[in-house]
């Protein structure tokens, strides 16, 4: 009996869901249609409405630089002639970034910097303008170092050439010392020739004056004998320099061969290790990555929102008082309180994933048993929710009101507007289980990751954990207030 | 000794401060037609609703076949047909969804469902209007609707609050001639009614309330007997005017003391000096009021 009076009761609320029209519209179609808008506009990269402020120190020719390469890439560039003005134009949404060019001077001994005024409220656009913005930056600070490197290389390189040439001296130079080497030892046979000389004039007959002549070979002989030892002295010195001009040629040779074995390019001495910013997924467009938010916004507003409306309208109906004298509990009802928006949430998604996949070609039952348990826990977790607020508030103001509230709560404590991580540490820990939260992230691990069932658990553990909670306080709301009309 | 089929003993209830019943005992019995019958606002509504449990009463119990109804509700429910004055169905349900609906959450057995509210509809006399929307009927219509709904599970004991409110003759006594064929079949009828004569003309039975009890109680002849009236209104009159002589009384005591003390002090005035007098009196309610603080 139970279950025919759940599937009458889930009957009659789609009967009566039916009838109006508009709200079918509303409720089945306007989902889609926000999917097919964002499908279309967030299928490209477009920068064109991005618009850049510039503000200039000095004058700047790689600002200057910096700033074609932004028009080229479609960017909307403005030049101002004050800070002033640059900032100003960023409260006046004239511009969407101002970038201040300080002292772009390459000769110029001072740092170079530049400086991005932003609107912080506008975060998001933030990051996505210095994250395309960065590249362009990155790109021009690579070129203007390129530069600056190629001119050391190119000192490296005259040197070179100049060692070159002082080898070849060198080498002359050995070369004459080996000849000077040669030329000093011909000086001993001269000596020998003196010693012969002497030895016939011993034999000749006229003595006396022989003898005077001997006496000043003699001293000749004497004397060349020590010039001798300082020849042999210079040989030997000489023989002491040569090893050195080869010591030092061994040195300029391995000087040179080193720095040809260092022959790079500028790029590779500015860049020696290479940083890119690559995404974790190639070939995404941001619909990719707008689309689990999305789903899990849809999911939040439209799962408690339903729900509470649901029993709202089955609070404030005419027949309350008939359902209540009718022999069913409290958990027939409840349950059909669940069932109906549970159901129209598996018919608007069935309709968003149907357009996604024939409008985007998205497939979002990649992984069938994992997305469909996520969507049914999530879903399940919200409507819970919903039921709870609709029993614990009296009036339709504060039951819609809360229901937002509650819903804009969820949204604001996630990843959606500012990262987790900018919130303190004890709100962050709560944070992680904000079942919205739990949500999005186990739809992007799905959708874009692959993510298997075992590696959910996790989530769908706090998701689990939270149906069940406020499931619980939905009945024990139901039985403390269905007397309360 | 007739059968009792529900009892009220020493039932109170109050909303806040405002009490609306005040230790009342009641009677229903089985297969009759029973009246409760009060001015707006005197609490009738508030009987019936404690019948199936949706007020709970503060003091004192009700039974139904000898068991207390809150420890009996889902039976209570099942065995009870419940009719409010403003209806109780869905406004953008046919006249067919609204009984096959309930019929399901009644529990009526789906091979017979389709059979009974036909048979209902019949019953009420909306075969043509079976497949309107209920907000676009009639206000005659609308109570037949409700009446069908109530009765779509055959119940014991049916419960009607007010069920020929705001109908004009014609259609009071079709309703009226509705009420006692069901009666007929074996029903019992609690009904709730502002209208004397249309109790005198249904009732087996009734109850008067008034000022948070209930004054008079019995088989109709045999209250008109006691009380040698012709008819209820007539009774309620007289038991009005007993009530409203008894108040008089009281009110012309008061005022004879208060005549007397009048006098007293003229007489006194007379006698002596009215500033005199006056410190007199001053210094016997000081002294009344001391040996009050005293007691």
């Amino acid at each position: 009996m139970i279950f025919n009076s759940i599937f009458s009761l889930v009957e009659k609320d789609f009967r009566i869901f039916f009838r109006s029209k508009i709200a079918l519209f509303f409720v089945i179609f306007m989902p889609l249609l926000i999917i097919i808008l964002s499908g279309y506009g967030f299928g490209s990269n477009e920068t064109s409405k991005i618009k850049i402020g510039a503000y200039f120190q000095n004058n700047s020719e790689i600002g200057g630089k910096i700033l074609e390469d932004f028009e080229k890439n479609n960017f909307l560039v403005k030049n101002f002639d004050s800070l002033e003005e640059c900032i100003y134009s960023i409260k006046s949404s004239e511009v969407h970034v101002c970038l201040v060019f300080e002292s772009m001077n390459i000769s110029s001994s001072n740092s170079e910097e530049i400086i991005f005024y932003a609107d912080y409220s506008r975060v998001n656009l933030v990051y996505s303008l210095i994250y395309l913005i960065g590249k362009d930056i990155s790109l021009q600070s690579s070129e203007l170092g390129s530069y600056l490197v190629q001119e050391v290389l190119d000192d490296l390189s005259k040197t070179r050439i100049f060692i070159l040439k002082s080898e070849i001296n060198l080498k002359d130079i050995q070369s004459d010392l080996v000849n000077s080497e040669e030329i000093l030892l011909s000086f001993n046979n001269p000596i020998s020739d003196l010693d012969l000389v002497i030895n016939s004039l011993k034999s000749s007959s006229n003595i006396s004056s022989v003898e005077s002549e001997i006496l000043k070979l003699e001293l000749i002989k004497q004397s060349i004998k020590s010039n001798s030892q300082d020849i042999n002295e210079l040989i030997s010195f000489n023989q002491d320099s040569q090893l050195k001009v080869q010591e030092t040629l061994t040195d300029i040779n391995n000087l040179n061969s080193s720095l040809k074995s260092r022959n790079r390019t500028a790029d590779e001495i500015v860049s020696p290790l290479v940083f890119k910013i690559e995404p974790l997924l190639q070939n995404n467009s941001k619909r990719d990555f707008l689309f689990p938010i999305l789903f899990a916004l849809i999911s939040l507003f439209g799962g408690v929102l339903l729900s509470s409306s649901f029993v709202l309208k089955n609070k404030k109906t005419k027949a309350y008082f008939r359902n209540f004298v009718t022999p069913n509990k409290d958990i027939t009802f409840l349950l059909s309180n669940y069932l109906t928006p549970l159901i129209i949430l598996f018919f608007q998604f069935g309709l968003i994933f149907v357009g996604s996949y024939f409008l985007f070609g998205m497939n979002f039952f990649k992984s069938p048993l994992e997305m469909f348990l996520i969507l049914f826990f999530g879903w399940s977790v919200f409507i819970s929710l919903g039921i709870f607020l609709g029993y614990l508030f009296k009036s339709e103001e504060t039951i819609i009101l809360s229901s937002v509230l509650i819903s804009s709560f969820f949204m604001f404590f996630s990843n959606l507007i500012f990262p987790l991580e900018n919130v303190s540490e004890s709100l962050f820990r709560i944070a992680q289980y904000n079942p919205f939260v739990v949500f999005e992230t186990m739809i992007k691990k799905v959708y874009l990751f692959n993510f298997d069932l075992y590696s959910l658990l996790d989530g769908f553990l706090v998701l689990g954990i939270s149906f069940v909670v406020f499931f619980f306080l939905s009945w024990i709301m139901r039985k403390s207030t269905k007397r309360r009309l | 000794m007739e059968d009792c089929i529900l009892e009220f003993k020493k039932v109170s209830k109050s909303f806040g401060k405002n009490q609306v019943l005040d230790s009342i005992d009641l009677s229903i019995l089985k297969g009759k037609i029973t009246g409760i019958i009060g001015a707006s606002g005197e609490g009738k509504s508030t009987i019936l609703k404690i019948i199936v449990s949706f007020y709970k009463p503060e003091k004192g119990k009700v039974y139904y076949q000898g068991k207390e109804v809150l420890k009996i509700q889902q039976k209570v429910k099942k065995e009870f047909g419940f009719s409010i004055e403003e209806g109780s169905f869905y406004e953008d349900l046919t006249v067919v969804e609204n009984l096959t609906h309930f019929g399901k959450l009644y529990g009526v057995p789906i091979n017979k469902l389709n059979k009974r509210v036909k048979g209902m509809v019949y019953f009420v006399g909306l075969e043509k209007a079976a497949n309107i929307l209920a907000k676009n009927l009639s206000l005659g219509m609308k109570k037949r609707l409700d009446l069908a709904c109530s009765l779509i599970h055959k119940p014991s004991i049916l419960v009607l609050d007010e069920p020929t409110a705001d109908l004009d003759p014609l259609l009071r006594k079709q309703f009226l001639y509705l009420i006692k064929k069901i009666n007929a079949h074996g029903t019992t009828v609690i009904l709730t009614t502002q209208i004397m004569e249309e109790a005198e003309e249904i009732c087996d039975q009734v109850c008067i309330l008034y000022n948070e009890k209930i004054i008079v109680q019995g088989n109709i002849s045999e209250i008109k007997k006691k009380y040698n009236s012709n008819n209820l209104d007539q009774v309620f009159k007289k038991v009005f005017s007993n009530k409203r002589r008894k108040t008089y009384q009281e009110s012309k005591e008061k005022k004879s003391k208060f005549e007397e003390i009048k006098k007293e002090i003229k007489k006194e005035i007379k006698a002596e000096n009215p500033w005199d007098i006056l410190e007199k009196r001053i210094e016997k309610d000081n002294k009344e009021e001391k040996y009050k603080d005293d007691l």
